[in-house]
């Protein structure tokens, strides 16, 4: 009798708990809305990338003036954090299953050519605020387009690498900023004591350590396209094995601390916040966490354009593809694209940029004061608007050209340890790079 | 020097120095993360090391329990955690009895089974079991989540359940029958008051197993609400910056739960792990 209460009770709590747990969940299809009629309420589910708790609330914030504006629109955010890996791992699981989001924010030309991307050419050619929208970061995003023509993500910002220099240091050498590479070298050697564990530089040679030192030999060599004529690559040039020579096997352990063969941009941070490191590498969207490292001090660090290279100029890597992406299985686009205007609008483009340390693709949101004011973002300026810097043709639109990247830093740190020298490293990349284009172009022809 | 002495001074040099040595290395990054957790982010950055911070600051605590959604995930966790286990150890009982004591075609064949699927990375089980869940509307509910743990933990703690019920003599079953039992009145009666060490140890892998799932709550869960705490503790690594006390201060709320029931289960533990090892 005893046994039989237990059966009846241990089943009852199964169900229970089963009808319980589904029931907590609305199972949502990521993407889905029944309605097409513009007035019916519709829900926009939206994937934001490397999402804290200060980005979240930026995007709560933004969920409600959706609201706000749209009565009829809710908008279902979801702050994935977590590194770009992780947020790419989610969505591609997400897209096989048919339960990817409405909008994404992480742009990849792989995802333009299979199909999950909808192309926005209607979409923008009809809005009344195209105008406002910087006419070269439109061009740049086309570029994942195979055909050059599609706009399959709106752009909403744009980011620049710079140099973060310990100004104060600097001074107590009695140098400048660097602003050409054998200046450079002289104060990585002067700033380095190495008997009190200070470095004056910090190479990153863990993760994203090919996309550094990528954008660097072409800072040093001045080259600006990355491939001839001919499809060769220009990534093994004599001047970008020079730079890599100097760069990764006379400055590495000598100027720098050793375990400097690991640091991804977490601990180069550390490095440099913790004084530790004179000078690293990185883009401004570093800069909110220099700000809260050296209290507002902006009398210990600054932003810096990279030095100009041996043919004179300043080049930089070119502005990196991004913006908000529309999944082409939406069932509500219009209500999507309608979001997406609004991201575009000049109040949140501005508060965005201001959190990301990003330039705004709204034109009049650039305008702000912010932006030209700020110690480390007017550099961002300078080197978007500085008619004398170049921008090298970095193939981003290459759908391997990430997976390139990532392949190229084992490498990396068998060059930083001595087991390869950089010329076999750059030929290397070289032929990657050659056959990931031969490929690109092959595509395009049938 | 004695005889007495000299096993004295080999003790403390073969059994407690090397013994203090590894419980060191063990604690230093937990009691680093303890110190760190009550730093300031100046503090923690600071030019020169601080081995402690210079006063207690709960601030970490506060932020990432309120402000970082914490609290809420830690009630997830607490409820995927819990739910899964007691099915996994239900589960693990019956599986551990028939593969003990029932002869089957098969059954060989099933326990290589069970240890396969411990080869394999989750990784691999994802994709399919989301198109799975996603069919039967589980994605972004907590049942997703205890219905994989309990997929991911019940073959490897049904083996270790399984060396418990071999330690039982075949001859208690036998009495039992003959007083006219059941084989369900002998399973529940008569063997599972003989399995708690068993039972214990099986509980503790699974929480630990459960508490620390990151990949299945990652990809499964898709409102933050709904998120549990390894998860959570992501939202503390930026993309271009880490947020190290509020990390530290996330890591030793997410080790609350595990430190408790250990000290609760540790003397069943050791007695459990010990007989489940010698005898199977």
């Amino acid at each position: 009798m005893k046994l039989k209460k237990f059966s009846a009770l241990l089943l009852t709590t199964v169900i229970t708990s089963t009808a319980l747990f589904t029931g907590c969940g609305n199972t949502k299809n990521a993407s889905s809305n029944e309605t097409q009629n513009p007035n019916d309420p519709a829900t926009v589910t939206f994937w934001a990338a490397s999402v804290t708790q200060e980005r979240q609330e930026f995007f709560d914030w933004f969920a409600k003036y959706v609201h706000e504006v749209y009565p009829n629109i809710t908008l279902d955010m979801l702050g994935v954090p977590g590194n770009l890996t992780d947020y790419r791992q989610k969505l591609d699981v997400a897209i096989q299953a048919g339960t990817a989001p409405d909008i994404t924010n992480d742009f990849r030309p792989e995802l333009v050519t299979n199909g999950y991307y909808q192309n926005m050419n209607d979409y923008f050619n009809n809005w009344a605020d195209k105008g406002l929208i910087n006419e070269q970061l439109i061009k740049s995003n086309k570029t994942y387009d195979p055909n050059g023509t599609g706009l399959y993500a709106l752009p909403y910002s744009s980011q620049t690498w710079n140099m973060w220099v310990r100004t104060d240091w600097l001074n107590s050498i009695n140098m400048k900023v660097p602003t050409n590479w054998p200046d450079f070298f002289t104060a990585v050697q002067k700033l380095t004591d190495k008997k009190n564990d200070k470095y004056g530089l910090a190479i990153r040679g863990g993760g994203g350590s090919a996309n550094t030192l990528e954008m660097l030999m072409y800072a040093y060599s001045g080259v600006t396209n990355y491939f001839d004529a001919n499809g060769k690559s220009t990534i093994n040039n004599a001047k970008n094995v020079e730079f890599v020579q100097k760069y990764l096997v006379d400055t590495y352990n000598t100027y720098t601390s050793q375990d400097d063969l690991t640091k991804g941009w977490a601990e180069l941070a550390n490095a440099f916040q913790s004084g530790k490191a004179g000078i690293v590498v990185h883009n401004l969207g570093s800069a909110k966490s220099m700000v809260t490292a050296f209290q507002g001090d902006y009398s210990k660090f600054q932003a810096a354009v990279f030095p100009a290279s041996v043919q004179g100029y300043v080049v930089h890597a070119g502005l990196m593809p991004l913006g908000l992406s529309m999944n082409s299985q939406s069932k509500n686009k219009d209500a999507v694209w309608k979001v997406m205007q609004l991201y575009l609008s000049k109040e949140v483009n501005t508060k965005y940029c201001q959190l990301y340390g990003e330039i705004p693709a709204n034109t009049e949101a650039a305008k702000d004061s912010f932006f030209s004011d700020s110690p480390y973002m007017s550099v961002g300026v300078k080197i978007e608007t500085d008619k004398s810097i170049k921008f090298n043709d970095t193939p981003y639109y290459l759908p391997t050209y990430s997976n390139i990247q990532s392949d190229m830093e084992a490498n990396i740190q068998s060059v930083m340890s001595g087991k390869m020298t950089p010329q076999k490293l750059l030929d290397n990349w070289a032929a990657a790079l050659e056959e990931a284009n031969n490929e690109y172009r092959s595509q395009l022809k049938k | 020097m004695n005889y007495k002495t000299k096993k004295q001074i080999a003790k403390i040099s073969f059994v407690y120095i090397p013994l203090l040595i590894i419980v060191i290395i063990v604690l230093i990054p937990f009691l680093w993360a303890l110190s760190t957790s009550f730093k300031t982010l100046p503090e923690f950055t600071s030019e020169t090391i601080q081995y402690l911070p210079k006063k207690l600051n709960f601030d970490n605590y506060i932020f990432v329990w309120t402000k970082s959604g914490f609290a809420k995930y830690f009630v997830n966790s607490i409820v995927v955690s819990f739910s899964s286990v007691i099915i996994i150890s239900l589960l693990c009982i019956c599986n551990a009895y028939a593969l003990s004591r029932y002869s089957f075609k098969g059954k060989n064949a099933l326990i290589i089974m069970l240890l396969g699927t411990q080869m394999m990375p989750v990784i691999l089980y994802i994709v399919p079991m989301f198109s799975v869940f996603k069919n039967l509307s589980l994605i972004d509910t907590p049942l997703a989540l205890i219905i994989f743990n309990v997929l991911l933990q019940t073959p490897f703690n049904t083996l270790l359940m399984r060396s418990f019920v071999n330690a039982i003599p075949k001859e208690v079953d036998e009495a039992a029958m003959v007083d006219g039992a059941g084989k369900l009145t002998i399973l529940i009666k008569i063997i599972m008051p003989l399995l708690k060490p068993g039972f214990v140890a099986v509980t503790a892998f699974g929480f630990i197993g459960c508490w620390n799932e990151f990949l299945v709550a990652f990809t499964f869960i898709q409102t933050q609400k709904k998120f549990t705490i390894p998860v959570g503790l992501k939202s503390m690594i930026g993309e271009y910056s880490v947020n190290y006390p509020a990390l530290a201060a996330g890591s030793v709320i997410a080790l609350i739960p595990p430190v408790i029931l250990f000290a609760f289960i540790q003397k069943y533990l050791i007695a459990g792990l010990s007989s489940g090892s010698v005898k199977g």
